[in-house]
């Protein structure tokens, strides 16, 4: 698909566009302050790309590629809006008030992992990467992604079974 | 039961960190994204070396042809003149045929150099994204590149059939090489004809008999060219062709800045 883009072929742009642009989006939701930024930094992903697209020599992953140009456009932006922060956020709404509670204990759960065990978590569920694409991303060895990546699970597990075992 | 429970977990998680994205959203980025590239590949500029390389195509064919028959002729020329006559190996023989040479040598470089002032050229070059003083570099480092490869050729034979010293030869071809050189390109700056007979035949046709006379009456003169002074004047020489190809580049780079656009 690469290859037929730099050859200059407009539908296998969009196609990219439209099979990365839900994972890469909600990537950013959990770099950025807002929705409008994480779209907003979404599409200066996908900018970036076409301007450095020359630059991919079909080595490694082309997804690994495309959130290391995504993760570089978060951290201009969080350098952008360091005086603005986001302790937790409600994403989705519910009528229910146990749920909305459940909801931000589990959102605040996942936010106050450390840095590097949500990276992991986020690239591995929201952006469905393999542990090799995750490391290759975060410039770790292998092995640390996993271990950080079943640390995290822990955390979230231990938590999340409390929460299940008091309702 | 764990089981059930990691597997509800890794649910609940997929389902906190994905977020639906909005389809106009997507569209407006796919908009985005196409006009941004169509106006990378336009300003896209292509590498030096590509420039290089066009250029070696654009000259023309002819240049290479004649430099080409030009050894052949030097080549065939002396074998043929060391089959029936020992002078052929006469170190002032060997130093003029190698002198007439590099004279006609320097005058096609001097040609293709200043190619662009023939037929007001140089208003097109102007008109387009390459600058003529670019170009007039390009060329130049394509002469000295292919130059070399030819003056490397004859130093080598030359070598192998004469008992002249590596100094000797240099200098028998660098000095009348350089002073062909100077006075094509003095010709280029200080006259407004874009003839060919004017800017390349005559003045090397006027050195080579002044090569040949000198050669002739001041053999001693070949002496020099092993020693400092044959070094010094080859140097001296090519201070005054740099001088005028820096002369040369910078009437090009006001012509560039007194052209009007209407």
């Amino acid at each position: 698909m690469v290859r037929r883009i730099k050859a200059g072929d407009s539908t296998a742009l969009d196609e990219l566009i439209t099979r990365y642009y839900p994972r890469i989006l909600s990537f950013c939701y959990w770099h950025v302050v807002n929705r409008n930024d994480a779209e907003d930094a979404t599409q200066d992903t996908f900018l970036k790309l076409v301007l450095h697209l020359d630059s991919y020599e079909q080595r490694g992953k082309f997804s690994s590629f495309l959130y290391k140009i995504a993760t570089n456009v978060c951290v201009d932006y969080y350098r952008r809006n360091r005086s603005e922060s986001a302790n937790y956020r409600v994403i989705h709404e519910s009528p229910n008030i146990e749920d909305i509670e459940l909801k931000d204990s589990f959102s605040w759960r996942l936010r106050n992992l450390s840095e590097e065990q949500k990276e992991v978590v986020i690239l591995r569920f929201a952006g469905e990467l393999k542990i090799r694409e995750i490391a290759e991303v975060m410039d770790i060895p292998v092995r640390t992604a996993q271990s950080r990546l079943r640390i995290a699970l822990k955390h979230l597990k231990l938590d999340y079974l409390n929460d299940n075992r008091s309702k | 039961m764990e089981k059930e429970a990691l597997m509800s977990l890794k649910e609940k998680i997929q389902a906190e960190c994905k977020v639906t994205p909005i389809p106009e959203k997507i569209d407006e980025t796919i908009r985005i994204v196409r006009t941004a590239m169509k106006s990378t590949k336009a300003e896209k500029t292509h590498s030096y070396s590509y420039f290089l390389l066009l250029q070696i195509k654009q000259m023309m064919p002819a240049i290479w042809i004649i430099q080409t028959l030009i050894i052949l002729a030097f080549t065939v020329f002396w074998l043929f003149i060391g089959a029936y006559h020992p002078v052929a190996y006469d170190t002032r023989f060997i130093a003029l045929i190698i002198g007439f040479f590099s004279i006609y040598i320097a005058m096609l470089g001097v040609y293709l150099m200043v190619r662009s002032f023939q037929y007001n050229m140089e208003e097109i070059e102007m008109s387009t994204m390459i600058s003529t003083r670019r170009l007039l570099f390009t060329r130049l480092i394509i002469l000295v590149a292919s130059d070399i490869v030819i003056f490397g050729i004859v130093i080598v034979m030359v070598k192998e059939m004469s008992q002249m010293s590596f100094l000797m030869i240099l200098s028998c071809i660098l000095a009348p090489f350089l002073l062909a050189n100077c006075i094509g390109l003095t010709v280029k700056l200080y006259t407004s004809s874009d003839s060919y007979r004017t800017l390349i035949a005559t003045p090397a046709i006027v050195l080579s008999f002044a090569l040949f006379l000198i050669y002739s009456f001041v053999p001693s003169i070949l002496n020099f060219y092993a020693s400092y002074i044959g070094g010094t004047i080859c140097v001296a020489l090519f201070l005054l062709c740099a001088n005028r190809i820096g002369k040369l580049s910078a009437k090009i780079s006001t012509m560039d800045l007194t052209v009007e656009i209407d």
